[in-house]
């Protein structure tokens, strides 16, 4: 073959031309630090990389996770450890009111004692962690237990148009009903008038309530610190919802000798 | 016996001969490295020989042409093969600037957007009261959305840019196209005389060398020296004239491209091959594909997370509404929806409508995993990771197919050069025999002499 000068030089040329694109391709690796560049320079070890980071990722955010409910459960034991101590304190106190040997002044007091740690327990069960409150279940905006305390069906008389007293006073308005015997409602304004400060009712004259029926009053206070323990009629249940249809309802009995003063149910 | 005159006259045969040669072997020293430039040589016979009665004897030499070495064959191999040098070299130019635009393997590029993108959701099921949860969604949400958005627009103004060098093509052809006409002119005029009219050819070949790297052509030569070139089946040069071609612009995908014309008649023809065939590729097929996954991704996106959301509740337990736009289903208009942008409390999270159920958002993260992106029904990671591997394969095999239609190339491009290509050693060597020849002619112009004197003075 015919070799002429032109050949030659375009031979050198073409073959330092490509030793000097290996020698820049292996200097942006050294520089990059990665050995693929581009899709193109190894297309299924990228998309197995791309793949491995994909899980990497999901991996990272699992943990990340993790980390999120961990600290949440330990944030929420101290609250829990804190609670135990108070029902076991509950417990004492009611071994100790169980005794024939104490008088109502003791007793009362003692009771006094019980709620001080009824409402140290609901504001335990309202702890806030990072703004949720943690034993709300998902409704962790609203704080689960309110202190009000709910009296079902306590009995009253009138014998006059005088006022009578209720168990309890400090009543929030718009939650009296007032039913008799038969199931009957009456009517504020109408049947009967109420003090919700002071917790006191009167039937009123010209409404349809008899003087010697006994009626049957349900309301919520306002509070659990205005209940009066020496009421043995007196219960008021504590309802927090669990899920949606699923309530807790920590029904509190609060009989005068009874040791167990409160049940709790799941309805 | 000839007579003594007659011996000059071969001797003057010989000189002019000579001079010629050196001329030639000159002018190819001259133009050893002239682009497109075929060495020539003399081809010398003998002249016409007498009879003696002891046998036929020559009248010295002639120079029956000038040669200008070339061959034809492989002109047409270079041009075939230069042909689908510049249409895989287009592809690949174009697909590594496909490659740019999804800035991959890197940790800014839209896979990591998207992984951002479900791993926000995740955040959101941890905390889906939280207002900064929501925010962060929102804003990962709006990354992913700009990220999309902005590949989208890189890949569309990859095609306008490739339709702008396309005009720009089609008037370099018809620039070659009128020049080898003008060319053909010249060659049918200078060779009516029947000698080769080489400088005029090799220009013309090198015209021809160049148009065949821009799209695919036919070549055919006829028997009065002009070259008529056809562009598929269409006629492009014929003898003097040259048809010229036009673009006419039609709308595509919310821009403007231009298709190929032949002449005033508008008339779209098909053009293969070269670097026009790689741009028309490139714009009108590859550059496509990859938009219309992108666009996939965003429409499923949309599609399947506004899907999931509607049936959650938002912070404030009212019933879910749109994520994102639902009008916005291509990967230049997703958006995230003007509402949930203004009031992040908006993002349902929640399956049942408390503020602390984060089960839409974890579904939402979980679509991910589900396989619903693409026909064949892929997961997000698996979908974007074969969109990254298919575009890598085909840009490795346009790397390849480029290197080994390079390698060809230089090759019969070499075989060519051997062919035609000026050797300074042999001008040389051809210089000096023929030198020797004309020194040899001269002395028997002195011999010839020498005996004429020698005849003259015996009177």
């Amino acid at each position: 073959m015919r070799v002429t000068g032109n050949m030659i030089r375009q031979k050198i040329l073409n073959n330092s031309n490509s030793a000097m694109e290996r020698l820049q391709f292996a200097q942006t690796q050294l520089a990059t630090g990665k050995s693929i560049l581009k899709p193109s320079d190894d297309p299924l070890s990228l998309s197995k990389a791309i793949r491995t980071r994909a899980v990497l990722s999901d991996n990272e955010q699992y943990l990340r996770n993790i980390e999120d409910a961990l600290s949440w459960l330990e944030n929420t034991e101290p609250e829990v450890d804190a609670m135990v101590t108070v029902i076991t304190e509950l417990k004492e106190i009611a071994v100790e009111g169980a005794s024939d040997t104490k008088s109502a002044g003791q007793r009362q007091v003692l009771a006094g004692q019980v709620e001080d740690l009824i409402e140290r327990l609901v504001d335990l069960a309202n702890t806030r962690y990072a703004g949720k409150y943690v034993f709300a279940g998902t409704y962790t905006t609203t704080p689960p237990y309110s202190t009000s305390h709910a009296v079902t069906g306590e009995t009253v008389g009138f014998p006059d148009l005088e006022f009578v007293d209720l168990d309890h006073a400090g009543i929030t308005g718009g939650t009296v009903t007032v039913t008799g015997g038969s199931g009957e409602v009456y009517t504020e304004g109408v049947d009967y008038e109420i003090d919700v400060t002071a917790g006191r009712i009167r039937r009123l004259e010209g409404g349809t309530m008899g003087a010697g029926d006994t009626y049957f009053v349900s309301y919520e206070t306002e509070g659990i610190a205005s209940v009066t323990l020496d009421v043995p009629t007196t219960a008021g249940n504590l309802v927090r919802e669990i899920a949606p249809g699923l309530q807790e309802k920590i029904t509190r009995a609060a009989r005068r000798y009874s040791p167990r003063a409160w049940t709790s149910s799941i309805s | 016996m000839i007579g003594l005159t007659a011996g000059l006259e071969i001797a003057r045969k010989a000189l002019s001969s000579y001079q010629l040669a050196l001329s030639v072997y000159g002018n190819n020293i001259a133009n050893v490295d002239t682009p497109g430039f075929s060495r020539k040589r003399p081809v010398f016979g003998e002249a016409e020989a007498v009879d003696l009665p002891l046998g036929r004897i020559g009248l010295g030499v002639d120079t029956r042409t000038i040669e200008r070495m070339r061959d034809i064959y492989l002109d047409a191999a270079y041009r075939r093969e230069n042909t689908a040098y510049a249409e895989y070299e287009s592809l690949e130019q174009c697909l590594s600037e496909v490659e740019m635009a999804f800035s991959e393997p890197s940790d800014t590029g839209l896979g990591d957007v998207l992984r951002d993108f479900w791993d926000a959701w995740q955040e959101l099921a941890n905390q889906p009261e939280s207002a900064a949860s929501r925010s962060y969604v929102v804003s990962k949400a709006t990354s992913l959305s700009t990220s999309l958005a902005h590949t989208s627009s890189q890949l569309t103004r990859m095609r306008e840019n490739i339709d702008g060098e396309i005009a720009g093509i089609v008037g370099d052809i018809n620039s070659l196209a009128e020049r080898i006409a003008a060319l053909n002119g010249s060659i049918v005029e200078a060779e009516v005389s029947g000698n080769e009219a080489g400088d005029l050819r090799d220009k013309r070949d090198l015209l021809i060398d160049e148009l065949s790297g821009l799209a695919e052509i036919q070549v055919f030569e006829t028997n009065d020296g002009a070259a008529s070139v056809k562009i598929g089946s269409d006629s492009l040069v014929e003898r003097k004239t040259a048809v010229l071609l036009g673009t006419s612009a039609r709308g595509d995908n919310n821009i403007v491209i231009t298709d190929v014309t032949l002449g005033a008649g508008d008339r779209a023809i098909k053009i293969t091959g070269g670097r026009l065939g790689g741009l028309l590729q490139s714009r009108d097929v590859t550059v496509p594909e990859y938009l219309s996954r992108l666009d996939e991704i965003a429409k499923t996106v949309v599609e399947e997370v506004n899907r999931v959301h509607r049936t959650g509740f938002d912070l404030t337990g009212a019933a879910g509404g749109d994520f994102f736009d639902p009008d916005g289903l291509t990967a230049a208009t997703i958006r995230v929806s003007d509402a949930v942008r203004a009031d992040s409390s908006l993002v349902s999270a929640s399956g049942d409508g408390t503020p602390g159920s984060g089960a839409i958002a974890l579904a939402i993260s979980d679509l991910r995993l589900a396989g619903i992106f693409g026909a064949e029904g892929a997961s997000a990671e698996d979908y974007y990771a074969s969109l990254i591997a298919d575009l890598g394969i085909e840009a490795e095999r346009a790397v390849e197919q480029k290197e080994t239609q390079n390698l060809l190339l230089t090759e019969i491009d070499s075989r060519r050069e051997s062919v035609r290509g000026v050797s300074i050693d042999e001008e040389m060597t051809n210089l000096v025999a023929s030198q020797h020849a004309y020194q040899a002619a001269a002395k028997l112009v002195t011999v010839i002499d020498d005996l004429m004197q020698t005849i003259l003075a015996t009177f």
